[in-house]
């Protein structure tokens, strides 16, 4: 009768080395539903009412958003060639500089939003399209933050060499950045051109 | 040459400070399962004493042992703990114990995070009920905490809303933690038809958690943003709507049933054939029936709203009632499992026939309430009272007692007492269906829930007495089970690795099992590993 012993299950652990990509995939998951009640509060309001946005909004500027929205699909952009970068193992450093474009457009972004609030004419408890837009973009806002921080995580991990063991950090930290581009391009849609 | 004697690590006395820091700073998936069930069942014994205050002030018309205030204080908080801090956390509990066990793993795939699961319990349950040490009270809207009332609570309200965000971000990370463990640690041979029942509804648990959690986390920020940050969400004369609330919290409370639900079926499906001597009927079959319970339970949300016009009642009638259909299947194979085994009556076992038999009752109120026309009568009536605790009570607690009579010998080396043991269950399962059966009647009869008091014209004074008696015989039940756990653990420790000849991994270590859980695993052919090994040693001894 064969067995295994805790020396092998030690060994057949490193299966599991990928977990973290798992994990940040189950938490993707998780933060889409979030929004997706925020989503879903969206819906309800626009199927009730023959405006939209209802009362009379003075809805807000797309100059400063488009901009930022590329930005912001750039930087997915950015993401992929870190990760391309990271795969080939070649004397240079193929990941840090596409990482460092990746934060800068991050904070970009970040930068742009907020300054276009300030151009804003409506106040959060006007009616539901104004708390909708305040909520959903504040909580956007604060998640592409966590994720200039994740990449921050990343990169001081490329920078001591890390990555180049594991590429598993990076990953997660992609999959959790493509999610936030893809937030950003929803809301692009729902607040600013359905509204204008 | 001087020899010196050295004593055995394990037996060298520690100091009570150094062994307190174990546990405080333990990662170890065993102990962190001790910790859920220690802080579970602190919670339980409050959240029931409030249970035993609410029956007493219904004992009889025009009761004035509670104010009308510290009435909605009280039943807010009994559904509010004993949902979020008693019976998840419980079945938690018992997941960090034994999936990693079940499945043949050295511990969670994320430990550290699995100790930050933990302590977010306390953290969060203190967090509610520290709105008792405000002017205002505690939170009173009840566990489902209906708008307008949400909003006109005091300070007791926003920290219940804190709490319950932190419990929630407790259940989340436990949550990924336990499908990234099943679906990556599992030993060699552990194939996932392999994997045990009770590890599969944690599994499910834990993707239902993934799903519908964050609804909840929305519809709490909801609340407070509309408490304090002036959104106007729930606000109708600023174009919000009431209907925004009970959609997103529904999303996710009717997915919390079957949270609060399937690790009870799994541990159900873990006793059953063991003290049947029989596999489990249907393995692949109960398997299917969780996943299908899994999908269909994010489509029934709306039935908890037929009464508001808002929702398509008889779509959200069929897909209620098709939840009948798996959960129909699981009867039957606890049933066929039965069906000519040598049944050992242990209190463990006991516990889990009590259970099938209750939780037919709950599912059987179920299906009534699923149909509009029923639910239109009893809306917010008792009879949803009795059908919430027969579930609950009747299911996930009379589970949970099955698991800790099933486990405790392998978590403590120690049996508990089997004589208190049916005491324990004879009380509980009677006084149970004394309080709660009656409840249908009060309910046809139209006693509404939440009210603090009736007038003894209604007609309703009888019933609720027996109610009550029937409460207090629960209460001795849960004190004779406390009296057995306590005279247990004081007991030595007498319990082999296998003691009821068990069929997963967990029963093939010591009890309780080393720090790194097994020196050997047994190959994994079958779901039932441990059994496989047990009948290949009687093969070889009866041919040697």
């Amino acid at each position: 009768m064969t067995g295994t012993t805790p020396e092998a299950l030690e060994r057949y652990a490193v299966r599991g080395a990928s977990s973290a990509v798992m994990a940040m995939t189950l938490f993707v998951a998780s933060e889409a539903v979030f929004f997706g009640a925020f989503f879903g509060i969206y819906a309800s309001a626009y199927t009730q009412t023959k405006v939209w946005p209802p009362g009379n909004v003075s809805t807000p500027s797309r100059d400063l958003p488009t901009i930022a929205t590329v930005i912001l699909l750039l930087s997915a952009v950015t993401m992929a060639l870190a990760r391309r970068g990271a795969r080939r193992s070649g004397h240079r450093d193929r990941t840090t500089p596409w990482l460092w474009a990746t934060v800068v457009a991050a904070i970009a972004f970040v930068a742009l939003v907020a300054y276009g609030f300030g151009g804003l004419h409506f106040g959060i408890g006007q009616g539901i399209y104004e708390s909708l837009f305040y909520t959903i973009t504040s909580l956007a806002l604060a998640h592409v933050a966590g994720g200039i921080v994740l990449l921050a995580l990343v990169l001081a991990r490329a920078r001591s060499g890390e990555l180049a063991l594991a590429r598993e950090p990076l990953v997660a930290a992609s999959i959790y950045w493509y999610f936030v581009v893809v937030l950003g391009v929803v809301i692009y849609l729902l607040l600013y051109a359905a509204a204008g | 040459m001087t020899t010196t004697e050295v004593r055995p690590a394990s037996t060298a006395p520690r100091p009570v400070g150094a062994r307190a820091l174990d546990w405080l700073t333990t990662t170890d998936h065993k102990k962190i399962g001790i910790m859920y069930l220690v802080n579970s069942f602190s919670f339980f014994a409050i959240a029931g004493g409030m249970a035993m205050l609410i029956r007493t002030q219904l004992a009889k018309p025009n009761n004035t042992v509670l104010s009308p205030e510290t009435y909605n204080e009280t039943f807010t908080m009994h559904g509010t703990l004993m949902i979020f801090l008693v019976i998840l956390p419980l079945l938690s509990g018992f997941g960090n114990y034994f999936v990693p066990l079940q499945i043949g793993a050295l511990d969670m795939a994320f430990p550290r995070v699995n100790a930050l699961s933990f302590w977010l319990l306390p953290v969060g349950g203190l967090t509610i009920l520290s709105g008792y040490l405000t002017s205002g009270g505690a939170a009173a809207a009840g566990w489902t905490n209906y708008v307008p009332l949400a909003l006109q609570e005091g300070t007791g309200e926003d920290l219940w809303v804190l709490g319950l965000l932190v419990v929630g971000t407790s259940s989340l990370l436990g949550a990924i933690n336990f499908i990234v463990t099943v679906l990556r640690l599992r030993a060699p041979g552990m194939s996932m038809s392999r994997v045990p029942i009770f590890t599969w509804a944690t599994l499910s648990t834990s993707v239902l958690v993934v799903l519908a959690v964050p609804a909840l986390t929305a519809t709490l920020m909801i609340v407070f943003a509309d408490r304090h940050l002036g959104t106007v969400f729930l606000d109708p004369s600023h174009g919000g709507s009431v209907f925004n609330y009970l959609n997103t919290f529904w999303f996710f409370g009717h997915p919390e049933v079957y949270m609060l639900i399937m690790g009870a079926w799994g541990i159900v499906s873990e006793i059953i054939p063991v003290f049947s001597g029989k596999p489990l009927f249907g393995y692949r079959g109960v398997i299917a029936a969780l996943l299908l319970v899994l999908a269909l339970s994010f489509t029934v949300w709306g039935h908890h709203m037929y009464t508001t016009g808002l929702v398509d009642d008889s779509l959200f009638s069929i897909t209620t009632e098709l939840i009948s259909v798996p959960t129909g299947v699981l009867f039957f194979n606890w049933l066929f499992t039965l069906w000519r085994g040598k049944i050992r009556f242990e209190p463990a076992m006991v516990f889990a026939l009590g259970f099938v038999a209750m939780f037919v009752i709950g599912g059987i109120d179920g299906v009534w309430m699923a149909s509009p026309a029923m639910d239109y009568a009893i809306h917010d009536t008792y009879f949803v009272v009795a059908h919430i605790h027969y579930v609950l009570f009747g299911g996930s607690l009379f589970g949970i007692m099955a698991a800790m009579y099933y486990w405790f010998p392998k978590m403590t080396g120690r049996y508990l007492g089997r004589r208190l043991g049916h005491i324990h269950f004879w009380l509980t399962f009677v006084g149970f269906n004394v309080t709660f059966f009656p409840m249908h009647f009060l309910g046809l009869a139209g006693m509404p829930r939440r009210i603090a008091s009736y007038p003894a014209s209604s007609g309703w004074g009888p019933l609720n007495l027996v109610a009550t008696l029937g409460a207090y015989v629960i209460g001795i039940g849960m004190i004779v089970g406390g009296i057995n756990l306590f005279l247990s653990l004081r007991r030595p420790r007498t319990a082999p690795a296998d003691p009821w000849q068990g069929n997963t991994l967990e029963w093939a270590t010591s009890s309780p099992p080393p720090p790194h859980n097994f020196d050997e695993l047994p190959p994994i052919t079958s779901e039932r590993p441990v059994r496989d090994r047990r009948l290949a040693v009687a093969a070889a001894e009866v041919t040697s």
